[in-house]
């Protein structure tokens, strides 16, 4: 990486490095293992910076698969049962932490409940906003695939106890 | 108002995650390491030259009728007569000093460094080219790498350097081309092999880009080659010491060099400062030679601050440097 690249790369995560790190944490479940494979994505990307057209989706796309990686390599080893930690509300870094440590343990567990393709799909299409082509072409599945498993996530959300009751309660801010 | 579940959802994953925030130490650790790789690829992507030291000498001498004859005009309208700068005679002043230190006795050589702030143990078997380095501070219970396997010159191969001054000279510049063009090779081979890994969609980038990658690279002229190669194989500590002598002469007969005679090292060791701007990759590389031209003590390079324009942001400056410790040797090889 030269110099100006360095630049271009700084810019870059000023830009977007927020949003991947929030999309790790949803893809993960976990503060601190999304901060791994953010660091990890990072990596990946700094060193093809000059050869990626597109950082985001190139990001988008690793995150992913470093996510599905991980997740093989952690079934090798027995469940660590640890859904509700992982925050730390002395963290100088957190913004708004009254809304997010009260909603954040519930909706990582819910999400933690879906398949990995199901989770990425809602974190790509809902709260990344990606178009359902845009996500089918990301995850290499069909439309399709893209539309079915995605109402079918939401259904299991909603079914969640903890997330059922949020969605209910939403409606009102 | 809104209605879907969707819409819930999409609300609920923002505000449970907007008080995340990147940790800003990730990128800078990030984009230094890139950067001294960049830097490094010269220093320790010399595997290939060894093999190929016959072919490099055949280029050597095709090429040399022209390096020196196109130094003279350029260092400067003083029609023949020769004239030495303070600058040169200092570095011929180390030159002989050089030539009478001893080449130490052993096949391993462990040098403890400061990569920055990080300090870091790098092995070197001078038999067969092996780098292992050690890192303590990378992590708890990091082990021990084998950072580059035959990625320095051998003592053998060392041992075939010319060691007066224009053949030197030659020889460099023709390893330092040689060095990028497997460099380059390299990077491609690997981008490849990512790719094949992350999604066939980066295929089509590639195949558009490969172009762009060799004629973006930065065109150096000789005499960058030449100081940034000659810069590098002095911090080598198993060169002899005629070629450490032979070196220093290369960098008197280097146009643009600056030497500082009273110059200390960031930690505060007395050191003779040996500096060049590079105008291709704009950086000023400098070496910091112990004053009995022993050893080096640090390398460091500093790109400087540029202001904003067009819109664009300003660049704050990069400086990064190693700054040697210790360097040892052995017979055996020696532990972290």
């Amino acid at each position: 990486m030269d110099k100006k690249q360095a630049r271009a790369f700084e810019s870059f995560v000023a830009e977007s490095g927020d949003l991947l790190l929030r999309i790790a944490t949803l893809l993960t479940c976990d503060v601190h293992l999304a901060e791994d494979v953010y660091q990890e994505t990072l990596q990946r990307l700094a060193g093809r910076w000059s050869r990626v057209d597109n950082p985001r989706a190139f990001c988008r796309r690793v995150m992913h698969n470093i996510v599905i990686d991980q997740q093989r390599a952690r079934q090798r080893r027995p469940p660590e049962l640890e859904l509700f930690a992982g925050y730390d509300s002395r963290d100088p870094r957190a913004g708004d932490p009254l809304a997010a440590v009260e909603l954040r343990p519930s909706l990582l567990a819910a999400l933690g409940t879906l398949s990995q393709q199901q989770r990425a799909i809602v974190v790509l299409r809902y709260f990344d906003d990606r178009s359902e082509g845009e996500v089918a072409d990301l995850l290499g599945v069909s439309i399709g695939t893209v539309k079915s498993t995605a109402s079918r996530a939401v259904a299991r959300l909603r079914e969640q106890p903890g997330l059922g009751a949020l969605l209910a309660t939403s409606d009102s801010h | 108002m809104p209605a879907t579940d969707e819409d819930l959802l999409r609300d609920l994953m923002h505000r449970a995650t907007g008080d995340l925030h990147a940790p800003s130490e990730i990128t800078t650790g990030i984009v230094t390491a890139s950067r001294r790789r960049y830097r490094r690829t010269r220093a320790l992507g010399v595997g290939v030259t060894g093999a190929a030291a016959a072919a490099v000498g055949v280029a050597a001498v095709a090429s040399g009728a022209t390096g020196p004859a196109g130094r003279s005009t350029r260092s400067g309208g003083s029609d023949g007569a020769i004239e030495l700068t303070a600058a040169q005679r200092t570095l011929n002043h180390l030159s002989a000093r050089a030539a009478a230190t001893t080449t130490p006795a052993g096949r391993w050589v462990k040098m403890i460094d400061l990569a920055g702030a990080q300090r870091k143990t790098t092995i070197i078997d001078t038999r067969n080219g092996d780098v292992w380095t050690y890192q303590p501070d990378a992590g708890k219970g990091v082990p021990p790498v084998l950072f580059d396997k035959a990625g320095m010159p051998t003592a053998a191969q060392l041992a075939a350097y010319p060691t007066t001054a224009p053949a030197l000279r030659t020889f460099l510049i023709a390893q330092a081309k040689q060095q990028r063009a497997y460099a380059e090779h390299e990077m491609l081979a690997q981008l490849r092999q990512a790719e094949r890994k992350d999604g066939k969609r980066l295929r089509a980038a590639l195949e558009s880009k490969k172009a762009t990658i060799i004629k973006d690279q930065p065109t150096e002229t000789s005499d960058d080659w030449a100081f940034s190669q000659a810069a590098m194989t002095l911090w080598n500590p198993a060169i002899s010491p005629a070629l450490r002598s032979a070196l220093f002469k290369v960098l008197a007969a280097t146009p643009g060099i600056k030497v500082n005679s009273h110059a200390t090292d960031s930690r505060g060791r007395s050191a003779v400062e040996i500096s060049r701007y590079d105008s291709a990759a704009h950086y000023t590389e400098a070496v910091f030679e112990a004053p009995d031209a022993s050893r080096v003590l640090e390398t460091s390079s500093l790109e400087p601050a540029t202001p904003a324009q067009n819109g664009l942001p300003g660049e704050k400056a990069y400086q990064l440097s190693d700054t040697y410790l210790s360097i040892t040797w052995s017979a055996t090889r020696p532990s972290a």
